[in-house]
């Protein structure tokens, strides 16, 4: 069964109408395809050079006095991290140049989001989906009840219905939700605009849960706003996403920008300050080059149901253990398969009523973040699917150096810590040339430059408009802000590659994947003795490196030197 | 980074405290209704001069307590 208004058209990409319009130009028709071809070998261009040009600054002052075997490591761990660190360089510096300099930054990035009315009727019926797992039903019905008031402001609040997709699977929690759910369709003036529906197994986690429900009940419906059990979206920003999606019916999937609700912890705080910063002009930096192939994030995103039922089947993972079974990073691969079937993947490059939950303390964080690296680790046996588009393999590969990146830099650290007992040197030697501490010095701080570029660009943007500024209680108030959260930075992000590096150890050895759990979202204090158990080895690495450099390199070292 | 690594527990420990002014109504989401409270406190406070101009998202956030109290007293305002 169709909906009463089908947004699909009747053709498919095979119809010749529609090959000759996407040689021309992208598949909404809204952006010159060689232009976007263009935007791309600039962009690479620029990438592969910047790589090339730090590592042949860096093989030179390594090739010093030779090389050692240390020294052979530490270049191999730097080209392996360098260019994820070098796309975010190049993504900031051109999402922040778009930003500060275009007249009309979306019409750069997105035309087809530019040139929609805002204030179009909304044709389309959406349904708004949040799939739970042991989630406290009481958020979950906050939550939508929020969205579904504010939809009701907005005067087109008719057009949605809810779904809430149940995967709990604990008899209490399962009573718990039925009966929180049941309470709140009691209270609204429409009931039925809400449909609480559980699986009894959870099979393919949160994506076999909408599969089935766009099998099940997406006939009925144009498009679904997905939400997470930690998302809310505004009214006025759904309407948005719709209206998009109808006035482009070649448009998959459309990707809102999410930035963090307002947290009580510190963790939280600095972390979502961070990346709030840096998320606004990578998005747009990356919304540039890569167009019509744009991410999904897994929520808060509209998505064209008919489209997806036919082209998002997400196969089964190849091979055993630790990365064979269903996908678990599916959304991403979604938004490939989405392109592979001839629609657009978009993102809306500006914030605007979209929030998430961003985890409350560092333990959480990790956990999320090592989910999400073994989902991502699983790339590595579906890059190579026939028929994918040629930039959604590098989606999927820049998602997998995300991750890949963490224990270059932490053996990077290993064989720097090698090199410092003076190791035999293997090729070369012998000379007698200076060191040259100018380009190591220049090396060095562009590596800062590089790594930290999309959170300089984005405390940049806000610097420079007075109006943004004032909003988070003026310069000086923000300036503060930006050096609590470098520091903050500084101390967070060598535990998460640790973290990662251990993780992929563990993965990899030991074959040893972790489950899919539901998430902590409250925030509640770490106990010591919780934060000991977790980071011992973090820790205990710390030392030893620290030791190391004590016996061999005290100089290195802040504090007075060694007697 | 090697501070990073050796005081990884403290670190956890201390930034999983709430931040001084985790309680202030200083977020506004107009678009969200007042009845949303969620357990992160995210309040609907309608008046505001960016608000008039049409700004309807939530304001950026420190990381600590950097507004100025005038602005928290005018947010608090607002909001009766």
């Amino acid at each position: 069964m169709r909906s009463s208004l089908d947004l699909t058209p009747a053709s498919s990409p095979e119809d010749p109408e529609d090959a000759e319009r996407s040689a021309d130009s992208t598949p909404t028709g809204s952006q010159a395809a060689w232009s976007l071809r263009t935007r791309r070998i600039i962009f690479a261009t620029l990438v592969l050079a910047t790589v090339a040009a730090l590592g042949s600054a860096f093989w030179t002052v390594l090739a010093v006095d030779g090389w050692t075997i240390p020294e052979f490591v530490m270049l191999g761990c730097f080209l392996i991290s360098a260019p994820w660190i070098v796309i975010g360089f190049w993504n900031a510096l051109v999402g922040f140049s778009i930003l500060r300099f275009a007249p009309d930054p979306m019409r750069v990035v997105a035309p087809c989001i530019a040139d929609t009315p805002a204030d179009s009727p909304i044709d389309a019926r959406v349904a708004v989906v949040m799939c739970v797992r042991h989630e406290d039903p009481a958020r979950v019905v906050r939550r939508l009840d929020a969205v579904t008031r504010s939809l009701d402001a907005t005067g087109w609040g008719g057009r949605f219905d809810v779904f809430v997709l149940s995967d709990s699977q604990k008899p209490d929690a399962v009573a718990e939700e039925e009966a929180t759910i049941s309470r709140w369709r009691e209270s609204l003036a429409r009931p039925e605009r809400v449909t609480y529906r559980r699986r009894t197994s959870n099979e393919g986690f949160k994506a076999g849960n909408i599969r089935d429900f766009v099998l099940d009940q997406g006939a009925a419906y144009d498009v679904m706003i997905t939400l997470d059990a930690d998302s809310v979206m505004s009214g006025e920003a759904i309407l948005r996403l719709v209206r998009v999606m109808q006035a482009n019916p070649k448009l998959g999937i459309l990707q809102s920008l999410v930035v963090g609700l307002p947290a009580r912890t510190i963790f939280a705080r600095a972390f979502q300050f961070g990346m709030r910063a840096s998320m606004r002009s990578y998005t747009m930096g990356a919304a540039w080059w890569a167009g019509d192939n744009g991410p999904y994030w897994g929520h808060n995103a509209a998505i064209r149901i008919a489209a997806f039922r036919d082209h998002c089947r997400l196969p089964t993972v190849p091979g055993g253990a630790p990365l064979g079974g269903a996908v678990l990073s599916h959304d991403l691969f979604e938004a490939v398969l989405m392109r592979k079937g001839g629609y657009e993947v978009r993102v809306l490059p500006e914030e605007g009523g979209s929030w998430e939950d961003n985890p409350a303390s560092l333990p959480e964080f990790l956990r999320r973040n090592l989910r999400w690296c073994q989902g991502n680790m699983q790339y590595l046996r579906l890059i190579g699917s026939p028929g994918l588009p040629f930039l959604g393999r590098v989606n999927l590969m820049i998602a997998i150096l995300m991750y890949a990146g963490a224990p270059a830099w932490i053996v990077f650290m290993v064989a720097g810590a090698a090199q410092a007992w003076d190791p035999p040197v293997v090729i070369g030697g012998g000379g007698d040339d200076p060191f040259p501490w100018t380009l190591s010095t220049a090396l060095v701080v562009m590596m800062m430059l590089v790594l930290f570029a999309p959170k300089i660009m984005g405390y940049l943007d806000v610097l420079l408009q007075p109006a943004e500024s004032r909003r988070y209680g003026g310069q000086g108030v923000f300036a503060a802000g930006v050096a609590a959260e470098v520091t903050f930075g500084m101390l967070f992000a060598p535990i998460v590659s640790f973290s990662v590096t251990a993780f992929l150890l563990q993965l990899f050895v030991l074959r040893k994947p972790l489950g899919w759990e539901a998430q902590d979202r409250d925030g509640r204090r770490v106990r010591w003795s919780e934060a000991m158990r977790l980071l011992w080895p973090a820790t205990l690495f710390g030392v030893a490196l620290a030791v190391s450099l004590w016996l061999t390199a005290p100089d290195v070292l802040p504090g007075p030197p060694p007697c | 980074m090697l501070i990073a690594y050796i005081f990884a527990a403290p670190f956890t420990v201390m930034t999983s405290i709430d931040a001084p002014d985790a309680d202030a109504p200083r977020f506004r989401l107009v678009a969200i209704p007042e009845e949303m409270d969620t357990p992160v406190e995210v309040r609907a406070v309608s008046a505001g001069p960016e608000d008039a101009a049409g700004a309807g998202y939530a304001p950026p956030m420190s990381p600590f307590r950097f507004d100025a109290e005038p602005k928290r007293a005018a947010y608090s305002a607002a909001a009766e």
